[in-house]
């Protein structure tokens, strides 16, 4: 029971620093939130898309807004995980952008319609600490 | 730049995470971004990071009063309370948060903080933090401080504010405030807890009315730098020798509302009251309201609240003013309320009853207004000049009012409980009877009982719906009009005619 909010567009800042540690990027996750939730005027295109994960707890995808540290446990990266949006087949960037959201079966409990399954989608997950992409399960 | 609103539903956001993700830009020459944040729980965690602000376009986040603590821990208002991280972390050069309620609301790793300032990295910035509520977890396992300062170049300003470390004493690194070589104020501000109060690693730090108690023997530490108080309290003896400061003040004496549920309003026998120094134009950092956001006067209390008897009920209340009281408002039972002003007294308001009542003023009275509710019985008004306007929405049984000089309007405004008891009597120097210039009532009035003291040499306009008795003096002579067009005409004490 979950929606990801995600970047839809870049910051950017002329400290590059400031600019890896600080800077949202597209992509990248920002808030979890329950099936439903009823998000902002602000909270969609163009400066977000939503995520829909039906049935799939808070809890299973909260890791995914987690903060990208190093090794001191400070900031590195706002955050760990980043979709690559860039990367994802153009009829599903396609859709982000006319409709602000993609709905992804990950569990079979749902029925419901969807876009993509999560088999289909985790692989443009990307763990930019091990520069690796998803692959496990909700 | 324009003011998002963060509201559970139907505003421009529905976290303030979300809103700084959605907002973060180079701000130069576009002026303040603003937050405003509404009653909810918001529960992801803040990080303030990635902008360009300067003095002059810096973010704001705050809470409109409406939606705004009342000066304690308050969970039908806006909080930002996460369970996995530090609740803010600001690293931005000029951020302002103003009555804001944070908190850690679980026991985690290390390191995770209300308020957490740390990796800015100009040399010009000014953090500004005011009537904000900032707590942790109850857990001792874990580092963790209520603010939390940990950069060199930070300069900040801190002011009515609340900093409660809820963990206990035992924990060595467990501290309400920790500050390690920044430049900053800490004004009227309560902090309470931790193993220690407030621990300086470094920098130059000034605070002034600031109560620091409940952090065993350890209330303030200053490994390196310095912390310079003034008019500053602690419950334990590390309290610096200087002006107005005191140590060894129980926390028993304090008076705190309720330390558990971090209500740290202060009753009426504080030590922390009248402690205090007026900053309201302190170069540094001046204001004049409290956590409440009540005006502070007088000689102002210690920590960041500012006793007011408007809270709850006033009973056997004395009120004396050498020159003016500009305002007085209850939003409770006044009752045995006496005040005396030998000049004038600006706006006395009651929501409730007034029972008792006696105002004395040498000059004048402004405004009596008794709002929506409030019975007016055995109010006693009295003052040498003019009186301004009384209004009562309700009953005013029992009134008396009594000006040497002239009364300008009396109103009643309930056209449904018309018990007027208005006995009104004017004496001038000579004990002659004076007149009241008018006397008015907006509601259908019938079977009041209004009794005009009549006085010799009366010449006067009255728009009244009825008089049922009329008290002639001796020797009075006049006449007098009510609104039904009547004019009542007195020679030398009798009533010669009502036409």
């Amino acid at each position: 029971m979950a929606e990801i909010l995600v970047k839809a567009v870049s910051a950017s800042h002329v400290d590059s620093e400031k600019d890896r540690r600080g800077c949202y990027k597209r992509g990248m996750p920002v808030v979890v939130m329950p099936d439903g939730h009823l998000w902002g005027l602000e909270e969609r295109m163009p400066k977000f898309a939503v995520l829909k994960f039906p049935l799939i707890s808070v809890t299973r995808v909260q890791k995914y807004i987690a903060e990208q540290l190093d090794g001191l446990g400070n900031p590195f990266r706002r955050r760990l995980w980043r979709v690559r949006w860039d990367d994802l087949p153009t009829q599903d960037r396609n859709k982000l952008v006319s409709t602000g959201q993609l709905i992804v079966k990950a569990t079979d409990v749902y029925t419901g319609p969807f876009d993509r399954t999560w088999t289909q989608v985790k692989g443009f997950f990307l763990n930019q600490e091990t520069n690796s992409n998803e692959t496990s399960d909700l | 730049m324009a003011t998002k609103t963060i509201k559970a539903a139907g505003g421009d956001y529905t976290s303030l995470s979300a809103w700084e993700a959605g907002e973060q830009a180079n701000i130069t020459g576009l002026g303040p971004s603003i937050a405003e944040c509404y009653s909810m729980a918001d529960t992801t965690a803040v990080v303030i990071a990635g902008w360009t602000t300067t003095a002059a376009d810096y973010i704001r986040i705050y809470t409109p009063i409406t939606e705004r603590h009342d000066g304690k821990w308050n969970t039908a208002k806006y909080r930002l309370s996460v369970a996995n991280a530090t609740a803010i972390l600001i690293q931005e050069d000029y951020v302002r948060l103003e009555g804001i309620q944070l908190e850690v609301n679980a026991a985690n790793a290390a390191n995770q903080f209300g308020i957490s300032i740390s990796g800015i990295t100009a040399t010009n910035n000014e953090i500004h933090i005011s009537h904000t509520i900032a707590r942790t977890h109850t857990n001792t396992s874990f580092t963790t401080n209520a603010l939390s300062i940990s950069d060199t170049d930070t300069i900040f300003k801190v002011w009515n504010c609340v900093f409660h470390h809820r963990g206990g004493t035992t924990s060595g690194s467990d501290r309400a405030v920790s500050i390690s070589s920044a430049t900053g104020w800490i004004y009227n501000c309560t902090v309470y807890g931790g193993q220690t109060g407030i621990r300086i690693t470094g920098g130059t730090n000034v605070a002034k009315n600031t109560v620091f108690a409940g952090s065993g023997s350890n209330d303030i530490s200053v490994t390196a730098g310095t912390l310079t108080c003034n008019y500053c309290i602690t419950e334990d003896g590390t309290c610096p020798v200087d002006t107005g400061n005191q140590r060894n003040v129980t926390v028993a004496s304090m008076v705190f509302a309720d330390v558990t549920n971090t209500d740290f309003h202060i009753g009426a026998t504080s030590t922390l009251e009248d402690q205090g120094t007026d900053l309201s134009a302190d170069a540094n950092l001046a204001f004049s309201d409290d956590i409440d956001g009540v005006a502070r006067s007088g000689t102002w209390d210690v920590g960041a609240d500012e006793i007011t008897s408007s809270l709850t009920d006033i009973v056997g209340f004395s009120l004396i003013a050498a020159i003016s009281i500009s305002a007085i408002a209850a939003t409770a039972d006044v009752a045995g309320f006496t005040t005396t002003a030998a000049t004038n007294l600006g706006t006395f308001s009651a929501q409730a009853n007034i029972g008792g009542f006696s105002a004395l003023s040498s000059v004048s009275l402004g405004n009596l207004i008794d709002l929506p509710s409030g019975d007016m019985a055995g109010f006693t008004f009295s003052c040498t000049t003019s009186l301004a306007t009384i209004t009562a929405v309700a009953d005013i049984i029992g009134f008396s009012a009594i000006a040497t000089s002239a009364t300008g309007t009396l109103t009643g405004l309930d056209p449904f409980n018309p018990q007027w008891g208005l006995n009104a009597t004017h004496y001038d120097s000579r004990g002659v009877r004076q007149h009241i210039s008018q006397i008015r009532e907006s509601g259908s009035y019938i079977g009041y009982a209004a009794v005009f003291n009549f006085g010799p040499g009366l010449s006067a306009t009255f728009t009244a719906h009825r008089v049922v008795t009329i008290d002639v003096a001796p020797g009075a002579s006049g006449s007098f009009t009510t609104v039904d067009g009547k004019t009542v005409t007195v020679v030398n004490g009798s009533i010669t005619s009502i036409v």
